[in-house]
């Protein structure tokens, strides 16, 4: 762990050899045992030979005589000594004699030490014990260093991920209560439009049924045409069946090519002439009927985003959530082919709304991604396992890992890191464009489990990875 | 008489649909031109031009799919055949860098913020076009319904 120059390896080897192998001046530590007690005066300097050693400081003064194993010692710990490293550094060669810390072991472990009596070997050629020791401060001084550098970029982290909860948390409150807000009047929107327009549509057919045709035609209009496609219609329509400018861009809506244009009777072409005023009305109530759906469809999503309260439980069961996801977006899955390979998983400390938002967010996504590149035989593959990650520090180390894949486009290199921030969207194409919000609801939640998420895009394959910790350490907000 | 044209360019249909509506009072002195994008645009810009008319003013938005708005100004503003057409930025999300070139590039006349308020628009296109028809030397007197006349008299003194 600690490298250091020959210069210095070689005589800190020649100190080892000469001071810390006299079978006299090595001890056995049972684990659990301790080899210095905090505040304890002692005139010793040890090398680790074997095992490990913590170090804890305790703020009281603890009175127990009989020190228990590691699990029990009450106390902050400071450091970990392993073979090769030194302990009472600091204390032996200041002179006080005096240990901060209280040292126990972890596991069986040895030590060799020399004490303030032990006589430096060979003066004459290496100098005092202080001179011959030399290359055991260096050491220590590094091991130092290295144990500051390692706790300040933890702490760093720690305030890293502190800020983002806190960011997360205030985003959260301020979309909530926007959408509390917002909430009550798109509705009020939403549903009015819906009334106007079926009353409009009787009141009209009872007086004039060309009028109520002409109605309809706008409020059930789905030709979506570009401008420029309606302009050129239009042009020929203004042009051959001396229409005005407004009239024949009507027309040009509601028979966008000759086929349809043939179908229409004479008699309700020449009404487009006068009245295209009610097939605008329609397309008005139409596109008040689009934007409030839309509308509450960020509200809603605005809502999920804020959070509110999770209620997090033992026991949850990912699979039954993923299976959740696909039947509540069955209607979106209708023409793509979903694949499932659910395998045998620990149950997980969750909130099952939760999840279920962080796997429809992707699933939903994948959907509108490849209906938007019509991907020719879309697909979405949802694989579940558990994984067991390396002994980490601080860190969980059993993990559900859910995949969830489709072979639609791939996300280009330059927007990777951007998809997880609200607002960024590549949804914008008429009244189809998205909220933006998705993929940052998932981050949200995702960061509050202690969870990650791994993105692999090709042109092949593009794969969402969620690893889930199956046990919860950072508390549940 | 003169055909003479405004265009809007919006990649959004409903909001073509809005302008256009908020500038009917124009029409059918005016014709009313819509674009769904710069390309768009540009290939409408060509047909007006083919069929001899003006464009008096061109409405655009800021971010569409392929190239801003900023560009189809900085296009239009260095072609001679346009050079007396007014030019408005109508956008709700222009940055600082945007605005400026879209001022310095384009040449722009004015800009408008979304949501806009109908009748600041529309009188706004109407000083447009009255500064347009002085300006390329088009008899005034069959718009005089649809000008502005503060305008017009300023121009006339």
């Amino acid at each position: 762990m600690i490298s250091l120059p020959d210069s210095i390896m070689h005589p800190l080897k020649r100190v080892n050899r000469v001071y810390f192998t006299d079978p006299d001046r090595i001890l056995a530590i049972p684990a659990g045992g301790t080899l210095v007690r905090q505040n304890e005066e002692c005139h010793r300097l040890f090398l680790v030979l074997r095992g490990t050693f913590v170090a804890y400081r305790r703020s009281d003064n603890f009175e127990g005589s009989e020190l228990p194993a590691e699990t029990q010692v009450r106390g902050q710990e400071v450091f970990r000594a392993e073979p090769r490293s030194y302990v009472c550094v600091q204390a032996f060669f200041s002179r006080s004699y005096h240990s901060s810390y209280h040292i126990a072991a972890v596991e069986d472990a040895e030590v060799a030490y020399i004490d303030d009596t032990t006589p430096a070997v060979d003066e004459e050629h290496y100098g005092t014990l202080e001179q011959q020791f030399v290359p055991v401060l260096v050491h220590e001084l590094a091991a130092r260093n290295f144990r500051i550098f390692t706790h300040v970029s933890e702490k760093e982290e720690a305030v890293r991920l502190l800020q983002r909860a806190e960011m997360a948390s205030v985003l959260g409150q301020l979309s909530a209560g926007i959408a509390h807000e917002l909430n009550n009047a798109v509705g009020v929107i939403s549903r009015r439009t819906d009334f106007v327009a079926e009353n409009l549509s009787s009141f009209l057919g009872e007086n004039d049924p060309q009028n109520a045709r002409l109605f309809r035609y706008g409020y059930e209009d789905e030709s979506f045409l570009s401008a420029g496609e309606v302009r050129t219609r239009a042009r020929a329509y203004e042009r051959d069946l001396d229409m005005s400018q407004e009239a024949s861009r009507v027309l040009a809506h509601i028979a966008p090519d000759d086929a349809t244009l043939k179908r229409l009777d004479t008699r309700f072409i020449k009404h487009i002439r006068r009245h295209f005023r009610f097939w605008e009305l329609g397309h008005d109530l139409r596109d008040l009927r689009m934007a409030s759906r839309h509308a509450s469809g960020i509200v809603r999503a605005v809502k999920l985003l804020g959070g509110g309260s999770s209620s997090r439980e033992a026991g949850v069961d990912v699979n039954q959530s993923v299976r959740d996801a696909l039947n509540l977006l069955s209607a979106k899955l209708k023409n793509i082919t979903v694949r499932t390979q659910l395998g045998e998983l620990p149950s997980v400390f969750a909130d099952p709304t939760e999840l279920l938002q962080i796997w429809t967010n992707i699933i939903s996504n994948a959907c509108d991604a490849m209906q938007h590149a019509e991907t020719p035989q879309p697909m979405v593959c949802i694989t579940t396992t558990t994984l067991h990650a390396e002994n980490l520090q601080l860190l969980p180390t059993e993990y559900v890992a859910v995949t969830i894949s489709n072979n639609g486009p791939s996300i280009p290199e330059e927007i990777r890191d951007k998809i997880f921030q609200p607002s960024f969207t590549t949804k914008k194409k008429g009244m189809d464009f998205g909220l933006g919000l998705g993929l940052s609801i998932v981050r949200r939640l995702v960061d509050s489990y202690g969870a990650t998420v791994e993105l692999h895009s090709s042109d092949i394959i593009t794969s969402f990875t969620i690893n889930l910790p199956t046990t919860q350490i950072h508390g549940n907000d | 008489m003169e055909t003479i044209n405004i265009i809007c360019v919006d990649d959004q249909p409903e909001v073509l649909d809005s302008v256009l509506r908020d500038l009917r009072p124009l029409s059918p002195l005016i014709r009313l031109e819509e674009a769904s994008g710069t390309e768009d645009c540009l290939r409408l810009l060509e047909q007006i031009d083919e069929d001899g008319g003006h464009v008096a003013v061109l409405i655009t938005d800021q971010v569409m799919p392929g190239n801003t708005g900023t560009d189809l100004l900085a296009k239009v503003t260095g072609d001679a055949r346009f050079s007396h057409t007014r030019k408005i930025l109508l956008t709700g999300q222009a940055t600082h860098a945007d605005t400026i070139n879209a001022i310095n590039e384009g040449r722009l006349d004015n800009y408008v913020e979304k949501p806009w308020e109908p009748e600041k628009l529309l009188n706004m296109v109407k000083r447009l076009l009255t500064l347009y028809i002085m300006e390329a030397g088009i008899d005034y007197k069959p718009y005089m319904s649809i000008l502005d006349n503060a305008t017009l008299f300023s121009k006339l003194r």
